[in-house]
């Protein structure tokens, strides 16, 4: 499995740079891909994902707007009460990878309909793809193969997985 | 690339919501600096000071908040230090104006031909999102200047 990195032009600000990844060549970005599902019952979650998004690119990423996820991260961690309104599942995932304050790569996701992702039928590929590119990023970084002070640090970065 | 659906929800997203998750990020982030500040970071020592479990702690620490202002006013107690301001004209009031959300400021100094200070300017500027269509010229422009 190849995976090119692309910057997202739409959303990137002077203070943050936001990626994705096209997998194998494919027509559409992974988030792209997650971009046009419809979350018909989690209108709000997915508005305040949008939103969390908007604003990270005003004040830069921090990791407290996460949830740790291993060698990746998800979006978002909203308050009980949001997540009560859907009590049929644990809500809406958007997997990324922080790598610093001011560079995170969007990937794909869904709603998560079971405590364990990896169990999840929904979510299962999209959270084993994170860690992936998480642990692969996490290893060019280690060997210094990865030089994230460098503009545009991903835009020639092909990974095999 | 194609995000026809996260321009729309932005652009059609009630302004109470976006001020909602901007406040709750704005709460955050403080509790976050007051962490570093008075617990080196260490979300155990909060835990202890509250008398509270770490796993607690930590829900309120990371992600949007729905906070109560009776979690808010044990957070201020435990770290000393405020939170949160309320805006208001009243002269008892502890509300310290700031005018300037996540705001640069750059100062332009140039030198004459012989060494000599002919201009300083300084900029200051609120950060802002450029969506890839706004003038990311002039954002280019002001950040290679030197800073003060």
């Amino acid at each position: 499995m190849f995976v090119e990195f692309e910057k997202i032009h739409d959303l990137s600000t002077t203070k943050l740079c936001f990626y994705t990844i096209k997998v194998n060549k494919h027509a559409l970005t992974e988030f792209e891909k997650f971009d046009a599902k419809d979350f018909l019952n989690h209108p709000e979650e997915l508005a305040i994902l949008y939103n969390i998004i908007t604003e990270m690119g005003v004040r830069g990423a921090k990791p407290h707007y996460f949830k740790n996820e291993s060698s990746a991260e998800a979006l978002p961690i909203v308050s009980y009460s949001i997540m009560s309104q859907n009590k049929k599942d644990f809500g809406l995932r958007l997997y990324c990878k922080l790598l610093t304050d001011s560079i995170v790569v969007l990937l794909n996701g869904d709603i998560k309909t079971m405590q364990n992702p990896r169990s999840c039928p929904k979510v299962s590929s999209h959270f084993n793809l994170a860690l992936k590119v998480g642990s692969a990023l996490d290893k060019l970084i280690q060997n210094k193969e990865l030089n994230l002070t460098s503009n545009n640090p991903l835009s020639e970065c092909i990974i095999e997985l | 690339m194609n995000l026809t659906k996260f321009k729309s929800i932005i652009s059609e997203t009630p302004d109470d919501l976006k001020e909602e998750v901007r406040l709750s990020m704005d709460i955050l982030d403080r509790i976050h600096e007051l962490l570093e500040k008075k617990f080196n970071g260490k979300q155990k020592l909060l835990a202890d000071k509250l008398g509270k479990s770490e796993a607690e702690v930590s829900k309120w620490l990371n992600g949007v908040q729905n906070f109560t202002i009776k979690t808010i006013a044990k957070l201020e107690i435990a770290f000393g230090e405020q939170i949160i301001a309320v805006a208001t004209g009243a002269d008892n009031s502890t509300f310290e104006q700031c005018t300037h959300r996540y705001s640069s400021k750059n100062t332009r100094i140039e030198v004459g031909l012989y060494g000599d200070l002919d201009q300083v300017q300084s900029v200051v500027f609120e950060s802002q999102p450029t969506y890839g269509i706004t003038n990311a010229d002039s954002i280019t422009l002001h950040s290679n200047l030197a800073d003060a």
